[in-house]
């Protein structure tokens, strides 16, 4: 049994940029958690890359190097399938205030607690987000126009576009926007509308396409399992209260900010195109027939695609 | 004392072989790289793996050449103060100098170890579409630890040889070493 | 502990171990490694290895061997021979004309190649000897080569730009467009300085004698000297800028063009296999020992990140209330003073994982500030009494020419350099205007 008087310094690894919108719940989320447990609890949070980039940060809580860090699940495919699985599925329609609402039905909260314990984190929380869209330099107004594109893609997304036979290029993250605008590819996809405000990448291809081509990106608060099951139980439930309220307020966040950016963008001359019906059906069809083949090869994300499927069902949707 | 001569040069062969063979690698990114280019921009149909494998290929570059840059000593450092110590000076500045290098190298050979064996045990892969195995890279950071120990033990020898020789023969030509 | 005693002691280890010859890749990371152990425990010593592997495999990063491989080639091809005796012909009759076409040498070589080294070198060996033959006064030779030869830093492609730009999360394309016009500016500062000093003085640099001027015909065959260094420029800079590959691929497909360069040149496979072998084992070396620096720098930045140096920094000039314009001019002072016994590499892993986030704190644009460090690091390759420049070229003047006459000769060069630096700060567009417009 852990004393009362005991205090625990976390070390925090955060991959979000200063002014995101993660960022900032999250720094209020630590002050709280310090205010609540009346100092007992004190986590340094690090600045994006201060220790390492974001696709290190899951194994690096994982082996105990620092206790917590935002991620994104995308990153874990070598390391834990089922997590890159539940990132943003490609023509999954839900909404970030959907997403939020399944992953914290009592089923599925522990079915991701109990995926991530096998490689010793502990699922913390998730920060919710718009999901992926694709950003051009010409607008998409037809099958051929995006079969044309160069685009910059990784991930599952560049696994689908492939199946459709879409080039996809990858290119480091820092060199999207010179490679756009001087045409060295056509397309990003990026992480929503505001990412591709925040890196200027409307500047260079004004074209933002709706709606998004992913169901809301989950990305994620971890700890390291050992830190966590070391607390005492009402330090476990005034961090998880927090958890809670931080992942409300970035969706919060990310609510308020999104109408802003649409705004500013369009001001500055960025478009919002409205994919064509027969590329949303292709690519859904696409995506769809992956999450019965590909993702079959791994019993947990079998398991994870059954409750996305039965939460479709639930929420009326027909695929 | 032979017997020791040889060792050192044994050391010292592993290094310089190894860093000559690895510097050829170059010739692998850069040709690799102007195929991504050629296949993307002229026939439309960019590779998935050039990226990823060129930067596991410059793991190796890097890691296994620092041993062979030590052994030739061009692992820079300020030495305005350095180069204006006696001979003697200089042999014993050398040895710590190695000596706080195993501390460094050291540590990196241990924690590669603990992070490459962690990947070779979960049979970790990439998270890219191209999802190599990555414990291949991984493995580079305790050899190239292991081979900058090997070559500062090497060095360490080296400098106390050439201190006893120092003190021995007081009326050595010191010149020499300085012309290195 | 305090984290201010944590850093003075730090600091006191890292002057302690260059004292004793320590290579700084060592120092730093020796240095990190150590306060990560007492500070944070063991455990936190894995945060190592996957930073290690970012840098090993970053793709940006593997552009210095590539740009280094391309500096190796171009020294052992012979281009800047032909170059130099097109100048020779066409501005050997003017004053100054000499030292002024090695300038532009210098900002052609300086648009191929990627380190400095090479333009110094090679100038140093065709264009010094030729200069004091013809009466040019050694001050001037040996300046305007040492000057010319640290555009290197600043024209693109640049080595020092590529490892600021990722330590600090910059495009790699946009730094190396901030680089040009200043890069431009500086030469021109370095020409009109020249010229007008050649007239004002006609014994510095006396134009050729008459019967050795070139005829016009003769000035026009040779013009096609250029071609070679212009097919170059354009398979590096060409291929970046109309979207053909990025900066990275750029660098790899110079490099294989300088490899067909000097197979052209040599027209024998087993002359270009020599050149190419030594070219390679080079850039090895080389390559090795920046990216073993940024290693040991990492144990080192993770300190200082730890420790919330920067916040600090940031929250002692809040309180002193401060002018983020002093706060900045301060910082290029210390560049300028660190650069007197350092070189560019040692002074960016010091500096940068606590400059850049508080020069972004305080709303300054971090792209201008990155090329302002780099025109400060061409002052610190000249700055006595540690620069590069200065030890070569003690190397390949005559016997009578002292290493105080070379100091004499850098200072009015380090002096165009720090107005070069005072108009940037004035005017950012200088910097900021071509990254600006590339968006078009
Ligand atoms: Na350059
Ligand atoms: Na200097």
């Amino acid at each position: 049994k852990a004393h009362a008087d005991k205090t625990y310094k976390f070390t925090m690894q955060n991959m979000f940029s200063l002014n995101h919108p993660i960022s900032i719940a999250v720094e209020k989320m630590g002050k709280d958690i310090t205010a609540e447990s009346k100092g007992r609890i004190n986590i340094q949070i690090l600045p994006a890359g201060a220790l390492m980039g974001g696709p290190n940060i899951f194994e690096s809580v994982g082996m105990g190097a620092i206790n917590m860090g935002t991620t994104c699940s995308c990153y874990h495919d070598g390391i834990l399938p089922v997590a890159a699985t539940a990132f943003a599925l490609p023509g999954d329609p839900r909404d970030v205030e959907q997403i939020r609402d399944f992953i914290y039905q009592e089923e599925v909260l522990k079915f991701y607690r109990d995926a991530y314990s096998s490689v010793d984190v502990f699922y913390g929380a998730p920060m919710v987000m718009d999901g992926y869209t694709i950003v051009s330099k010409k607008p998409i107004q037809s099958w051929d126009d995006l079969k044309k594109l160069k685009v910059r893609a990784s991930g599952s997304i560049a696994k689908t576009l492939q199946k459709m036979e879409i080039p996809t290029v990858f290119i480091p993250f820092s060199e999207i926007y010179v490679a756009l605008s001087r045409g060295t590819i056509d397309a990003e996809i990026s992480g929503s509308h505001t990412e591709s405000f925040l890196a200027g990448t409307y500047e260079v291809a004004k074209y933002q396409t709706v709606p998004d081509i992913t169901g809301a990106q989950n990305c994620e608060l971890i700890l390291n399992l050992k830190s966590w099951n070391e607390l005492p139980d009402d330090l476990k439930q005034i961090f998880e209260k927090n958890l809670k309220s931080c992942s409300a307020h970035v969706a919060e966040l990310f609510a308020s900010e999104n109408k802003d950016i649409r705004a500013k963008m369009e001001a500055k001359g960025a478009r919002y195109v409205e994919m064509p019906k027969e590329v949303v059906k292709k690519w859904t069809t696409t995506a769809l027939r992956m999450w019965d083949e590909e993702l079959a090869k791994d019993p947990m994300s079998v398991r994870y695609i059954e409750l996305v499927k039965k939460d479709l069902k639930t929420r009326g949707y027909d695929l | 004392m032979q017997s020791l001569e040889k060792f050192l040069n044994l050391i010292e062969k592993i290094n310089v072989k190894t860093g000559r063979a690895f510097a050829f690698l170059i010739f692998a990114f850069m040709i690799l790289m102007v195929y991504e280019v050629v296949a993307r921009y002229f026939f439309k149909s960019p590779t998935i793996w050039v990226h990823e494998l060129c930067g596991f290929i410059f793991a190796a570059y890097i890691a296994l050449t620092g041993g062979w840059v030590l052994k030739e000593k061009g692992h820079v450092s300020v030495d305005i103060i350095y180069q204006n110590f006696s001979q003697k000076g200089k042999c014993l500045a050398d040895m710590a100098v190695s000596v706080i290098g195993f501390f460094m190298f050291g540590i990196l050979f241990w924690q590669g170890y603990k992070f490459a064996w962690h990947a070779i045990k979960t049979g970790q892969h990439s998270h890219t579409l191209f999802a190599p195995p990555l414990w291949p890279v991984k493995i580079m950071i305790p050899l190239g630890a292991w081979l900058f120990i090997i070559q500062l033990a090497a060095n360490l020898c080296r400098s106390i040889l050439e201190y006893r020789k120092l003190s021995l023969e007081p009326l050595y030509d010191h010149t020499k070493r300085s012309e290195q | 502990m305090n984290p201010g005693l944590i850093v003075a002691l730090m600091f006191l280890a890292v002057v302690v171990l260059f004292v004793i010859g320590t290579p700084v890749a060592f120092t730093l990371g020796i240095v990190g490694i150590g306060t990560l152990l007492l500070a944070n425990g063991p455990q936190f010593l894995l945060i190592l290895p996957p930073s290690i592997l970012e840098v090993m495999t970053s793709i940006i990063l593997l552009a210095i061997p590539l740009f280094i491989f391309i500096g190796c080639m171009l020294e052992k091809s012979g281009i800047a021979d032909e170059i130099f005796d097109m100048i020779y012909k066409w501005l050997g009759p003017v004053p100054g004309g000499l030292a002024i076409g090695t300038v532009f040498i210098c900002v052609v070589f300086a648009a191929m190649v990627g380190v400095v080294g090479a333009a110094t070198v090679t100038m140093g060996l065709i264009a010094l000897p030729a200069m004091l033959k013809r009466n040019y006064k050694s001050s001037l030779a040996v300046g305007c080569i040492s000057g010319g030869g640290a555009l290197g830093f600043l024209i693109p492609p640049s080595v020092t730009m590529i490892v600021y730009a990722s330590l600090s999360n910059l495009s790699i394309g946009k730094m190396f467009l901030g680089g040009v016009i200043p890069g431009l500016l500086l030469a021109f500062l370095f020409i009109l300085y020249i010229f007008t000093r050649s007239i004002i003085d006609p014994t510095l640099a006396p134009p050729i004698p008459k019967e050795e001027r070139a005829s016009w015909g003769e000035k026009i065959t040779v013009l096609k000297n250029l071609f070679m260094p212009f097919f170059l420029i354009f398979s590096i800079m060409g291929t970046i800028f109309s979207g053909m590959a990025t900066p990275t691929e750029s660098a790899a497909v110079g490099a294989f063009v300088s490899v067909m360069i000097v197979f052209f040149r040599e027209k024998s496979l087993a002359d270009t296999m020599k050149v190419v072998k030594q070219a390679a084992e080079k850039s090895a070396h080389l390559t090795s020992m920046v990216l073993w620096i940024i290693i040991g720098c990492l144990a080192f930045s993770a300190v200082v990140n730890t420790l919330g140096l920067p916040g600090i920094i940031k929250d002692m000039i809040d309180s002193m209330g401060l002018n983020p314009w002093v706060v900045l001019i301060a910082m290029q002072i210390s560049f300028f003073l660190l650069g007197m016994v350092m070189d560019d590499l040692p002074i960016i892993m010091i500096t940068v994982p606590i400059y850049v986030p508080l020069i972004t704190m305080m709303g300054f644009d971090p792209l201008w500030f990155g090329i302002l460090f780099i025109v400060n690091m061409q002052m610190a390759y000249l700055t006595p009494p540690f620069g590069f420049v200065l030890f070569y070229m003690k190397g390949v003047v005559p016997p009578e020419i002292s290493m105080g006459h070379i100091y004499r000769s850098v200072w009015p060069f380090i002096g165009l350099q720090a107005l070069c630096l005072i108009l940037l700060m004035l005017f950012p567009e200088l910097i900021l205007w071509l990254p600006s417009i590339v968006n078009l």
